[in-house]
């Protein structure tokens, strides 16, 4: 058999949280992240101006010095000093640059020489911006389905590489 | 009998409980609200002005922007920090130098810029050094030739990186 329930239990009060604080808090908090919000995400992709040195390369270290010619039909990669054309990409059906081929290039490039990380941006046409930026892309960055490449640190740890030539220079700014 | 009534529904009113708002809803919101906020929220503190007739391209970095001198190119005209320096439908007499590489007007500009704030770290130590970098708002449909001449400009002014401002890709 259950016992009676004892009402002296019944009797006693639910103790209420007072929220009046925290909301005041919370209402401030918004205000502030409403003023500060940034609804359009904008980001910002790094070149610096190219520097001509009369300095010789440590003889020890060979340069990949990667460069991109970009003329109408293709982009050419070019490797060393003196330049030594590796391979062209064309167009698709589209009449786009084939990026998906020059990206798949570069990752195979990059695990070869993973502590290079410049490129050479040389646009012999008078492309679009936006064109260009793709490029950009195309040359900088890692995507989640390409393989995984690490890089020994200063401190010797292997860390994740998250992008590919980052180091982005237009060469032929100066002439 | 009828004052005996009154003073019982004065006791019966009395009695009554105030009413307790259920603000477990706005709860809900506010921290729904919250959330979305954090997300959208820009630490980099820097404000970027996208003046009409600049369409940003769209790129897959994530790199947040950096502190620096502002130039939004649209096809009629040239910014510098939210303050037209060239506008294409009123041409100066002398617009370009260097073999039509230099843009004459941003050039001074720039170079405005870049002695004012060498003067201000003179002035007090506690001011930025002049960092180089210049922030370039530009058109998306703007070719190569004027990103060229926008960029030696740059250089020729003693700007040595150049941010490209770009719009997220999901946006």
């Amino acid at each position: 058999m259950y016992r009676i329930p004892s009402r002296r239990r019944n009797k006693r009060e639910d103790t209420k949280l007072n929220l009046t604080p925290i909301l005041d808090a919370v209402f401030i908090f918004i205000f502030f992240l409403l003023m500060s919000a940034n609804f359009i995400k904008i980001f910002e992709i790094n070149s610096n101006v190219p520097i001509i040195s009369s300095k010789s390369p440590p003889p020890a270290k060979k340069p990949l010095a990667l460069t991109l010619q970009i003329s109408h039909t293709n982009i050419v990669v070019m490797t060393g000093i003196p330049s030594v054309v590796r391979r062209s990409f064309g167009k698709n059906q589209d009449g786009e640059y084939d990026l998906e081929s020059l990206h798949s290039y570069l990752v195979n490039l990059k695990k070869r020489y993973i502590q290079e990380d410049s490129v050479i941006l040389e646009p012999l046409v008078n492309i679009s911006y936006e064109k260009i930026v793709k490029i950009m892309d195309t040359v900088r960055t890692l995507k989640n389905t390409d393989d995984a490449l690490y890089k020994v640190n200063k401190s010797g740890i292997e860390e994740r590489l998250k992008l590919l030539f980052d180091k982005i220079i237009f060469g032929n700014l100066m002439s | 009998m009828r004052h005996r009534s009154i003073r019982f529904g004065k006791m019966r009113r009395s009695r009554k409980a105030v009413p307790e708002l259920d603000i477990t809803s706005l709860l809900d919101i506010l921290v729904i609200m919250l959330v979305f906020l954090l997300h959208s929220y820009n630490s980099s503190g820097i404000i970027l002005n996208v003046p009409k007739g600049i369409q940003l391209p769209k790129s897959a970095s994530q790199a947040p922007n950096n502190a620096g001198v502002i130039v939004q190119v649209s096809p009629q005209k040239i910014w510098v920090d939210d303050q037209i320096i060239l506008d294409l439908n009123k041409l100066p007499s002398r617009t370009y130098d260097h073999g039509g590489r230099r843009i004459i007007p941003l050039f001074n500009e720039l170079t405005r810029k870049k002695e004012m704030a060498k003067r201000i770290k003179k002035g007090s130590d506690k001011a930025k050094p002049f960092s180089g970098v210049i922030n370039f708002v530009i058109d998306k449909t703007l070719k190569y030739n004027y990103l060229k001449r926008l960029m030696y400009t740059a250089a020729e002014a003693g700007y040595k990186q150049y941010k490209f401002v770009v719009l997220g890709e999901n946006f």
